[in-house]
């Protein structure tokens, strides 16, 4: 693997990885809000 | 001039002001605006679909990645003006949104990965990258496109 090619799958994890933990929170806010609104 | 004081200049401004007077002119610029995103987002799903050979796989991905960046760099184009044109009417709306800020986030996350990452790889011949790496890259481009329009709807929502 060349360098450009070990930056794009960092890169690539790196976004996956952050958009993971960024959806995993609003998720769980979500359901948290709807635990408080409905029980 | 810090960001507070720039959104308040903004929604000031001649632009913020049309766009607050004149409804039909500013469903116009959202209609532009969510007209391109279609194409933006056709022209990802099109290209990183091909790189997981999923669709068009009796196509070289060389010609389909090419072909879709010319389309990508004019949708985006589009969508940064007409963006700006909407923003400058609900600036400190916007400013006050956390998804605006997690969409702009997203947005220049992604517009660093193409224009940085993605395109630079891609244009050298497919067969000679790993194919793992391309799917990779694919998964990622989808999720930091997906994520930009997730938020940006979501800012009506919260």
């Amino acid at each position: 693997m060349n360098l450009r090619e070990k930056i794009a799958a960092a890169v690539s994890l790196a976004i996956i990885l952050t958009a993971a933990v960024f959806w995993v929170i609003q998720i769980r806010g979500v359901m948290e809000m709807l635990k408080m609104a409905y029980g | 001039m810090d960001v507070m004081s720039f959104f308040t200049w903004l929604e000031g401004s001649t632009l913020g002001h049309i766009a607050k007077s004149y409804g039909g002119v500013y469903a116009v610029a959202q209609t532009v605006h969510l007209a391109s995103m279609a194409l933006l987002g056709g022209t990802v799903l099109v290209t990183d679909l091909r790189l997981l050979n999923v669709a068009l796989r009796d196509v070289p991905s060389n010609a389909v990645a090419d072909g879709a960046h010319k389309w990508f760099k004019v949708a985006l184009a589009i969508i940064l003006l007409s963006g700006i044109f909407m923003v400058a009417g609900v600036a400190m709306k916007a400013y006050y949104n956390d998804f605006y800020w997690a969409k702009m986030a997203a947005l220049a996350a992604g517009i660093l990965f193409v224009f940085a990452v993605k395109r630079p790889l891609l244009k050298r011949d497919h067969s000679q990258i790993p194919g793992w790496l391309l799917k990779l890259v694919a998964v990622a481009s989808i999720t930091v496109w997906f994520t930009v329009a997730a938020c940006g709807r979501w800012i009506g929502f919260s």
